[in-house]
């Protein structure tokens, strides 16, 4: 089934799309067991088996070029949506198309125009450097040496390993391995590109070091990504749209901005003080943990600004460090539900 | 068919660096491996020290049995056996869809980076055990023969490759669980003694339904030279036939492994 | 429930999810014991001979339905657990709890081992006698043979646990563990009742520890010590298991000093 590109004219309006996503349907059977003695000995002899839905009839599209955010607490599908997409699971129903693809019935033909991490599972093998597992690829997708070559010390130049692809994988920090991995999805020059949690337990350093280089690729080759991560940070820095997906279904399939607008009515800042602190007050916060030398506060984005808060800290206490995060995912979906 | 080749041979070169990466362990694991390997021989000396043996073989005939399986259980193991532990644990650790993303067949993949050196060390002794026991037969060796038996070897070794697929497919189907592996080698021992020993119905069964007469019976029975082409063709047969069940079991497996996720 | 109670039930729970593979373990012994019977009736057949080796056809049989019994019986995982364990570090956070480690790892594979004898065993008897023509040698060996038996069990763990305690200090422990299985393997009389090796090896093996798990019992099945010899042995598996604890809390302590050293 081949989709039709809706024409590119000079105005750059019309996009094709990369991924079209009709009503897809997951459903799994899974065999129930509780706990106790008695039950493991029951399950020896019979399985108790229920059905559950992963994916309830979920449709959404990208365009090419785009860097699609996907978002969502654990268990909500996402892992599935991906897989799907990959064309490594089978839906129950509904259609997928990606590239002019149907992932799983032309498989093999599929993957070759994507790449594909899957959280911190690596990708690389572990007792050797990582330009041996980027050859094996090279092998696996039939890269043209000079191309090949190219496009590695391009990546290796804009994530900053040079000196790390010589090394043995189980020598690098976590950050080094994930960039690693990133190259391994990234070689074989892929129109569409899954990324999950692609920044998981990563320094600041190295994650600003990969959105840049999801940005750069994304600029320079009109590469699609779909991104998912707990990180809303990541989202912030690279997604501007972005698609919730809770429980099997899409919640919000919007901008960035506008749930910024809607949702995030609070931020949280971990404040730690060099001296014990003095009492703290401020209009439209809240205090939400406390010890002598650190103070955790919640404040109301209506009442205000996250500015006026951090400089009312600077100036009547002895701050050593502030942290400010936004309200954590569950708590936004949570109040999408509320309206 | 080439690009399969040239997969394999990085993922071997990669297999030799990450097991030279820690000499010392590959040493210790080859002298375990060679102490396992002791163990065929042994067998073969405690009983024909103790009583006649068995009708029609005498020790040195025995012993290179007993070496015949050795190369063909290390063949195994070097080449398919790797994939099947590999794959165990990969479905285990909901690691496989890695290799789904990659633009191959599946079973072509899992073989190609299937190589495990550790078995270099059982396959050295069956060498040694054969290069001990073969002079002392006193064998008129033609070429034929040779070729023959290398081609029986070659045979055992897709039927080996064939029980591995099956274990894979099973865990894909039914259940994931090492314990299948520990029967296979169970299951393979059948091959260490001449088949006469299982009658005339085992004899046939172990020739005709479940090849483990490839694996050290019928290569000693090309060198001695007793075995007809049409032997070796009806072996080829067997042999192939096998491997194709083994492929659609594999083919069933993945797709019920896409449907339910794994 | 007391705290021994508990670790064993623990085991039986974690045996008991492998259902599946508990037929296949009754499977890979039918196969064996069959291959085994096939072989050795074909060369029972092609000697004449009634008696090989100080055994008929029946007891060979029976010695090795035995020893697959016996060695069913006397399993430990010690040695992959406390690898493992120490491999990946978890060993420390084991610790931390106020009991001995070992000790409750006894506690459970005992738990485990008795599911094995009611699944596992028990067919197995039936097996050997009704397939295979394993003979029954009367009561007061049955007796001795399970005091026997239940002696080896503990013995095997507290050798198993001292191999173990070389997780301490070699990096990898794959090669040393395959050694030592095909080693005891032979050692034990899994593989071969020892009496078929020649004299010299038989007067090694009976300084060694192995034989005293799997064919001492087997042999006392068979009636080969008379009930003082038997008690005999008993004796000597009971030094055994002295011998190894005392040398095991010894390194145990040693060992515990080196490593749980800060950032151990």
């Amino acid at each position: 089934m081949l989709l039709i590109y809706p024409p590119a004219n000079n105005f750059g309006e019309a996009m094709a799309i990369a991924i079209e996503v009709r009503n897809l349907k997951k459903t799994f059977r899974t065999h129930t067991r509780e706990a106790g003695l008695l039950e493991a000995f029951k399950s020896l002899l019979f399985r108790k088996y229920k059905t559950v839905t992963a994916l309830d009839k979920v449709s959404f599209k990208a365009d090419e070029g785009e860097i699609l955010g996907l978002i969502g607490p654990n268990g909500a599908g996402k892992s599935t949506l991906i897989k799907a997409m990959c064309g490594t699971l089978f839906p129950t129903s509904g259609t997928i198309n990606c590239l002019g693809f149907e992932p799983w019935r032309q498989r093999i033909k599929y993957v070759k125009n994507i790449g594909v991490v899957f959280g911190p599972k690596p990708l690389l093998w572990w007792d050797i450097p990582a330009i041996d597992t980027f050859e094996f690829l090279r092998e696996v997708y039939e890269i043209p040496e000079k191309d090949f070559k190219k496009r590695l010390n391009r990546m290796i130049e804009i994530l900053g390993i040079e000196n790390v692809t010589k090394t043995p994988v189980r020598d690098l920090s976590l950050g080094e391995r994930m960039k690693c991995n990133l190259v391994c999805a990234l070689l074989h020059n892929p129109k569409l590109v899954f990324l999950d949690e692609p920044t998981i337990g990563v320094d600041i350093i190295a994650k600003e070091r990969i959105r840049k280089f999801i940005r750069d690729l994304n600029r320079e080759e009109g590469t699609t990504f779909v991104i998912t991560t707990h990180d809303m940070s990541d989202i912030e820095n690279l997604c501007k749209r972005i698609v919730i997906i809770n429980k099997g279904a899409i919640v919000y399939d919007g901008l960035l901005s506008k749930i910024k607008q809607k949702y995030i009515k609070t931020k949280h800042l971990n404040v730690k003080f060099s001296e014990p602190h003095k009492k703290f007050t401020l209009n439209g916060c809240k205090i939400e943990s406390e010890n002598e030398y650190e103070l955790t506060i919640e404040a109301n984005l209506k009442k205000i600004q996250i500015g006026d808060v951090t400089t009312y800290l600077l100036k009547n206490f002895k701050v050593a460090d502030i942290t400010i995060t936004d309200p954590p995912i569950e708590e936004v979906i949570k109040e999408i539900y509320k309206k | 068919m080439l690009r399969w080749l040239r997969i394999w041979k990085r993922r071997t070169a990669i297999e030799i660096a990450s097991e030279m990466a820690y000499k010392g362990d590959f040493f210790l694991k080859s002298i375990g491996i060679a102490v396992i390997g002791v163990i065929g021989p042994l067998i073969a000396l405690l009983i024909y020290s103790n009583s006649k043996g068995i009708a029609g073989w005498s020790f040195e005939q025995f012993l290179l049995l007993t070496g015949l399986f050795s190369l063909a259980s290390g063949l195994n193991s070097l080449f398919t056996m790797a994939m099947t532990f590999r794959m165990l644990e990969k479905i285990r650790d909901g690691t496989y869809d890695i290799d789904l993303v990659r633009p191959m067949r599946p079973l072509s993949y899992a073989l190609a980076t299937s190589t495990d050196i550790d078995a270099s060390a059982e396959i050295l002794a069956g060498i040694a055990v054969i290069s001990y026991a073969l002079p002392k037969l006193g064998l008129h060796l033609a070429t034929a023969n040779v070729a023959a038996s290398l081609l029986i070897i070659f045979l055992a070794l897709l039927f080996f490759l064939s029980l591995n697929i099956i274990i894979v497919a099973f865990a894909f189907l039914f259940v994931n669980t090492y314990t299948l592996i520990d029967l296979f080698y169970e299951v393979a021992k059948i091959g260490k003694n001449p088949i006469s020993v299982y009658g005339k119905t085992g004899s046939a069964l172990l020739t005709y339904v479940f090849p483990i007469g490839l694996a050290a019976f019928y290569p000693a029975q090309a060198l001695f030279g007793v075995l007809s082409l049409v032997e070796v063709l009806k072996l080829s047969l067997v042999a192939f036939g096998f491997l194709a069940f083994a492929i659609i079991l594999w083919e069933l497996g993945i797709r019920k492994y896409q449907s339910a996720g794994g | 429930m007391s705290f021994e109670l508990g670790a064993a039930k623990l085991g039986i729970k974690e045996a008991a999810v492998w259902k599946f593979d508990m037929l296949v373990w009754i499977i890979i012994s039918l196969v064996s014991l069959g291959t085994y019977y096939l072989l050795w009736t074909a060369v029972y057949g092609f000697s004449g001979q009634g008696v090989i080796a100080g055994y008929s056809l029946r007891e060979l049989i029976t010695y090795f339905v035995l020893s697959e019994i016996v060695q069913t019986l006397t399993w430990t995982s010690i040695i992959m657990d406390l690898s493992q364990k120490i491999r990946r570090g978890t060993l420390i956070t084991q610790l931390a709890r106020p009991i001995n480690f070992l000790y409750y790892h006894f506690w459970m594979n005992f738990g485990s081992r008795g599911l094995q004898f009611l699944i596992y065993c028990i067919p197995m008897v039936l097996i050997g006698a009704l397939l295979f023509g394993m003979k029954f040698t009367g009561w007061t060996n049955l007796a001795l043979f399970s005091a026997s038996a239940g002696l080896a069990m503990v013995l095997n763990f507290a050798l198993s646990a001292f191999i173990a305690l070389g997780a301490f200090w070699l990096t990898s422990y794959h090669g040393i563990r395959w050694a030592y299985m095909g080693l005891f393997s032979i050692f034990s009389g899994f593989i071969f009742p020892l009496t078929f090796f020649p004299q010299f090896w038989q007067k090694v093996f009976s300084f060694l520890p192995f034989q005293y798990i799997i064919f001492v019992p087997v042999q006392t099945y068979l009636g080969k010590y008379g009930i003082f010899g038997a008690l005999g042995n008993m004796l000597i598996q009971i030094v055994w298991i002295i011998i190894l604890m005392t040398a095991i809390s010894f390194i145990w302590r040693r060992a515990m000093k080196s490593f749980t050293a800060p950032g151990g």
